[in-house]
């Protein structure tokens, strides 16, 4: 626990360097007149201030406290497979549309990280697909990406 | 007030938003059954579908879905062990082990009279409290909004899971994250990267949706895709009269103590279910019943958290602020529709106010019957596995992100938030201050600098102003309450010393 509040305390002091410096580059103004970057600044002095105060107390000597393992392989694989296939399904979906895109993100999420057998992986895969656009394109009347195919 | 109850009435009960009502406290139950997706996903899945219609329509089915999840989330806390929502986890502590010793049929019962008892009760205060706090609320000026929001900010980390300290650093962040976008005054791009989806700030729906959605899924899939199936029969539903003498007083107290609670910023159903049966446990005669399937520890928690979902209407309908992550989105809702929020509400759009007032009348009547005598198709559902369950989840957080702009932009700013949000969870960072000081940020800068500008640059302003120096003066309190325990003993121990 305490080694993660460092490596958090670290990472946020950073980061508040990072948000205090591109302030500084927008202009603070004066007190008659706060600039652009006045508030984005006082949060980024207090992001610092209170980060150190974590790193701070989390290296002051003590017992370490248990805690469950951060990553769990296998479950972390499964995840990590989920972001890329939505990512992927995100950016294609401009290119393949919405529908077939939808389906093989579904048919994969499904089948490759559910485990489900082919007869659920295609009937939720299909039934999904079909109400989603029938729902969202035609009754919500949201312009869903058609891509080259057209649907 | 009867005269505009009946008004409010008569907003509601034309068929439309009578339907909308429905459907929110229908939805609401659902999302409150299913683990991992709470209402504040929920509604931000639906916001894109509330633009197109009234403004009072929508956030009568917002709102059915927040006090709608209050219901259903207890169903599989009392079942399965597993919270709905954060505000029922209370309830898997003696509601569970009713389940075990064969009582689930009585817990689910006082739990659904419970909330509807709690949410009544909260609604009544609602009604009596709005309008004279509005009418207060007209004597506020900038300084005045500036330091409230401060107090608000400061009570939310106060009263957030875990450590207070990292509580306020995602308020920090999460105000700067407020600040990105075009200067309002000046006209210049600030932190943008360059990117057109930025210039209008960061998207507080893309950023609910990643942080309390997405994220959720991306833990349940990494942890296990296994799901406890709950496969006994449930019977008896209505309590005898044993368990209505043991519950009665214990719903009062949570009804009360809820609603209270909610009106504070950071407050809302989490907060009120927790601290309620903390109170039931420390006045009764028996605390050692309590998690052993005590029916005082089902009872108050349950109407708390109905009573604190509505308390947590007054200071976004009186004063325009929101307290919790819930109502920042129905905030973005009435501002997107064009809505002036404020003091002024009530007078300038009396529907909206007293339109909710009576939907929520109207949506705990529609919960009772959705939660008792239905409680066998929530139960059902409950039996879908996780793994047929989170693909259409993140197909709906994807296609809800899509339709905001009808851009593929605001989905991978929702995925960069869903991966933000599993650091997050995972460093035990709450995100709930950091949306709340999302959308506080850019009307806190505004007031900030528009106080300045009447003050000539004098911080002053806030102290010699006596509303916003009592809110600051709360808000200096609240950050040194967690520090006065250890400067006591401190002091107790320096005594003892020189004692000696």
């Amino acid at each position: 626990m305490k080694t993660h509040d460092r490596l958090s305390g670290l990472f946020w002091a950073v980061a508040a360097i990072f948000i205090c410096v591109g302030s500084l580059r927008l202009s603070l103004g004066n007190l008659h007149h706060p600039g652009p970057g006045f508030f984005s600044f006082v949060a980024g002095a207090i992001l610092g201030l209170l980060s150190m105060i974590l790193f701070w107390q989390s290296s002051k000597k003590g017992p370490e406290e248990k805690r469950k393992t951060f990553w769990s392989p296998p479950g972390t694989g499964r995840m990590i497979w989920m972001v890329i296939a939505l990512i992927v399904y995100v950016l294609g979906m401009k290119y393949v549309g919405f529908f077939f895109s939808t389906i093989l993100f579904l048919g994969f999420l499904l089948r490759g990280i559910g485990r489900q057998k082919w007869p659920a992986t295609i009937s939720v895969t299909l039934l999904t697909a079909i109400i989603s656009h029938i729902t969202f394109q035609y009754w919500l009347d949201v312009q869903l990406p058609r891509g080259f195919i057209g649907f | 007030m009867l005269t505009d109850l009946a008004y409010g009435f008569s907003v509601l009960l034309g068929w439309d938003n009578l339907i909308y009502c429905f459907s929110g406290v229908l939805m609401g139950t659902l999302v409150g059954v299913l683990p991992g997706l709470g209402p504040v996903a929920a509604m931000s899945l639906l916001f894109t579908a509330t633009l197109h219609i009234p403004p009072v329509s929508g956030i009568i089915m917002l709102a059915g879905i927040y006090y709608g999840a209050q219901y259903g989330g207890s169903t599989t806390s009392i079942l399965l062990s597993i919270p709905g929502e954060a505000s029922t986890v209370v309830t898997c502590i003696d509601g569970y082990q009713m389940a075990r010793q064969g009582r689930a049929g009585p817990a689910l019962g006082i739990s659904a009279f419970g909330s509807f008892i709690g949410g009544t009760i909260s609604i009544l205060g609602l009604m009596l409290l709005a309008p004279p706090l509005a009418n207060f609320a007209l004597r506020f000026g900038f300084p005045e909004y500036f330091s409230l929001m401060c107090l608000g900010l400061i009570m939310v980390s106060f009263l957030a899971r875990g450590s207070m300290l990292k509580a306020m650093m995602m308020a920090a962040f999460g105000l700067f994250l407020g600040a990105i976008g075009m200067d309002i005054i000046v006209g210049i791009p600030k932190f943008t990267f360059g990117l057109d989806i930025l210039m209008d700030g960061v998207g507080l729906i893309p950023a609910v949706m990643g942080l309390f959605g997405l994220s959720e899924v991306m833990l349940n899939i990494e942890a296990s895709l296994s799901q406890e199936i709950f496969k006994a029969k449930i019977s008896h539903l209505l309590p005898n009269l044993k368990d209505w003498k043991d519950s009665i007083m214990p719903i009062l107290r949570g009804s009360f103590l809820g609603f209270f609670l909610g009106i504070l910023p950071g407050g809302g159903a989490f907060v009120s279910s927790f601290t309620s049966y903390a109170m039931e446990k420390r006045i009764s005669k028996h605390p050692e019943k309590f998690g052993t399937g005590a029916i005082e520890g089902v009872a108050g928690p349950e109407s708390a958290n109905n009573a604190g979902a509505g308390g947590a209407f007054i200071p976004l309908l009186t004063l325009g602020i929101p307290s919790n992550a819930v109502m920042a989105i129905l905030l973005g809702l009435l501002l997107s529709q064009g809505v002036q929020v404020g003091p002024l509400l009530l007078k300038k759009h009396s529907d909206i106010f007293w339109g909710v007032v009576a939907s929520m009348y109207i949506g705990n009547a529609m919960l009772l019957v959705l939660n008792l005598p239905l409680i066998g198709i929530w139960v059902k559902i409950l039996k879908v596995p996780y793994q047929i369950l989170f693909p259409l989840i993140l197909l709906f957080c994807v296609i809800g992100a899509y339709s905001l702009n009808y851009n593929t932009d605001d989905v991978l700013i929702m995925i960069f938030f869903g991966v933000v949000g599993y650091f997050l969870k995972k460093f035990d960072y709450d995100a709930a201050p950091l949306i709340l000081a999302l959308v506080l940020g850019p009307m806190m800068e505004n007031s900030l600098r528009q106080s300045l500008l009447v003050s000539q640059g004098s911080f002053l302003i806030f102290l010699t102003r006596p509303i916003s120096a009592t809110l600051l003066a709360i808000s200096v309190f609240l950050l040194v309450l967690p520090l006065l325990p250890s400067l006591l003993a401190r002091k107790w121990k320096d005594l003892e010393k020189k004692e000696s």
